[in-house]
């Protein structure tokens, strides 16, 4: 699991590897500094690289999303797989999510 | 084609890739396409997952996997012998969660709910929990992604 940061405008994040259960703290933490770090106010999450995620990500973005919305700031996601759009979808993340693509 | 296999683990969070790896790999016989593969290990993933969090919340035990293949069918089962569900109804319930605090989003029933046919939960506080699972696999037919794979 990397999160990567990509230069210039709004911050992407790249999501990689496998979030569950087992990943979910350090994904967690990693985009938390992350975000801390960087200052932006908005952020896009890229899951172009993501391999795998369970309903342990549903908390993971719920929890960055808690974080934004207090600087006012709104999370942009792109490249969100089949799989992962329905767990989004059921869990009514799109509520919060702005989707790119 | 009929085939069955039986695994038993650690509770540990470090194999819930290990079991939903070999679930995959396991239907995978049925030339399932690669969507149905992920079906089948996101449900795994949050049955297992439930057993490490739940049904063993302050110790570790064991946890059975067992699959049956039978013509185009998958039949999943994921036991413990954890500390059981009260409330099997209110468990299953979107969002319903016991846990606080560690972002946890009370939507594995759910999911496993969503991406299989059918989910039956059998429980019994003090004596453990089995989750089985169906999914009947249309396969890969027409499927290029997963013809193009199989060439590869």
């Amino acid at each position: 699991m990397d999160v990567m940061r990509k230069k210039a405008g709004t911050p992407v994040f790249k999501i990689s590897g496998e979030l569950d259960h087992h990943t979910a703290a350090a994904v967690r933490e990693k985009l938390d500094k992350a975000i801390l770090l960087d200052g932006a106010r908005n952020i896009v999450l890229d899951f172009k690289n993501l391999r795998f995620m369970d309903s342990s990500g549903i908390g993971v973005l719920l929890g960055r999303y808690k974080l934004i919305k207090k600087k006012g700031g709104r999370i942009y996601v792109k490249n969100v797989g089949r799989q992962v759009d329905k767990i989004f979808t059921l869990s009514g993340l799109y509520q919060v999510l702005i989707k790119m693509d | 084609m009929k085939n069955h296999m039986k695994l038993n683990f650690l509770g540990i969070s470090a194999n819930e890739n290990f079991a939903r790896s070999v679930a995959g790999a396991f239907a995978s016989q049925l030339d399932p396409t690669l969507d149905e593969i992920s079906d089948i290990k996101t449900a795994v993933s949050e049955a297992v997952t439930n057993c490490i969090i739940h049904a063993y919340r302050d110790k570790t035990g064991e946890v059975a996997l067992e699959m049956e293949l039978e013509e185009d069918t998958v039949r999943v089962a994921v036991e413990d012998k954890g500390v059981g569900i009260k409330d099997v109804e209110q468990a299953r319930q979107p969002f319903f969660t016991t846990v606080g605090g560690e972002e946890r989003s009370g939507m594995g029933f759910t999911v496993m709910e969503t991406f299989m046919d059918e989910v039956k939960v059998v429980s019994k506080p003090g004596y453990g929990t089995i989750v089985i699972m169906y999914k009947k696999i249309k396969g890969r037919v027409g499927d290029g992604i997963a013809f193009a794979r199989a060439d590869a």
